[in-house]
């Protein structure tokens, strides 16, 4: 057996563009995700949204292209960003926070930001 | 709905296994052939409890296609599904796997896991799912993967 690589998962070209809540990847509910290594692009609605109490922790991911947004975080969610992220040049906002909603970490690699950071 | 167990197997020659929705009720559930279309009207369903691996390890393993199902795998309460090798779940009209309080794992190096043009690729309820190297969810309709008070961890 060769030596593990791991990583290299891509979501990309999901969702639709009439359905706001469509996309790449939607966790909500008490949901976590731990996304490292990871590419989420070109998704027709948002790429990563997490909402009602959910939250992330991102690493390593590239979030691009994506239409509605790269990384939405709604009532109560967060995402902690590790290192080496890149999440640009996806439709409205890169990052965007709502209701009650925030970020925390590593602010290299994301571009436009609507949130209460604590970088 | 038909709901049939699936469990792979291992032949000398077999490139491609299908499992997919044709209607044929005849049809044993268990599927291995060498190079053919395999028709079967129901989708893949992991039991209350059932541990049971979908593909191989094995980089000279055959491929699995499960398509054209509503659901395509179901992995209920408890159970443990593993989708190894270079597996597909593709063209199901409703969710490509759907985890209902249960472990989905997809792993690992060899080959690539593939969850393409279902309504939904991944749904998650009151479960988790590991996804451990190459994998590509693409062309879901509404969704990649969707979490529902469940877990994700994708490295």
């Amino acid at each position: 057996m060769g030596p593990r690589r791991f990583g290299n998962q891509t979501i990309q070209q999901n969702g639709n563009a009439d359905n706001r809540d469509s996309g790449g990847i939607l966790g909500r509910g008490n949901s976590h995700l731990d996304l490292f290594s990871a590419s989420v692009v070109n998704n027709r609605g948002v790429g990563l949204a997490m909402r009602d109490n959910s939250s992330a922790r991102l690493g390593g991911d590239t979030v691009t292209g994506n239409t509605a947004g790269g990384v939405n975080l709604l009532i109560l969610s967060s995402t902690e960003l590790l290192p080496g992220n890149n999440i640009t040049g996806n439709g409205i906002t890169d990052l965007k926070c709502r209701l009650n909603s925030f970020a925390l970490g590593d602010r290299s690699g994301i571009g436009t930001v609507s949130c209460p950071v604590e970088f | 709905m038909v709901k049939a167990h699936f469990q792979s197997q291992a032949l000398p020659d077999d490139r491609n296994q299908y499992v997919n929705g044709d209607g044929d009720p005849n049809l044993g559930l268990h599927r291995v052939l060498a190079g053919a279309i395999e028709r079967l009207d129901a989708e893949v369903l992991f039991d209350k409890f059932e541990k049971k691996t979908i593909g191989s390890l094995d980089p000279n393993s055959a491929s699995t296609v499960i398509q054209g199902n509503d659901t395509g795998v179901q992995v209920d309460e408890n159970a443990q599904a593993s989708l190894y090798g270079s597996t597909m779940v593709e063209n199901n009209s409703g969710v490509g796997v759907n985890v209902q309080g249960a472990r989905l794992r997809l792993c690992c190096d060899s080959g690539q896991r593939q969850v393409l043009n279902n309504l939904i690729g991944i749904v998650v309820s009151y479960g988790s799912v590991d996804m451990i190297g190459p994998a590509l969810i693409q062309g879901n309709s509404l969704a990649g993967i969707q979490l529902f008070d469940g877990s994700a961890t994708l490295r």
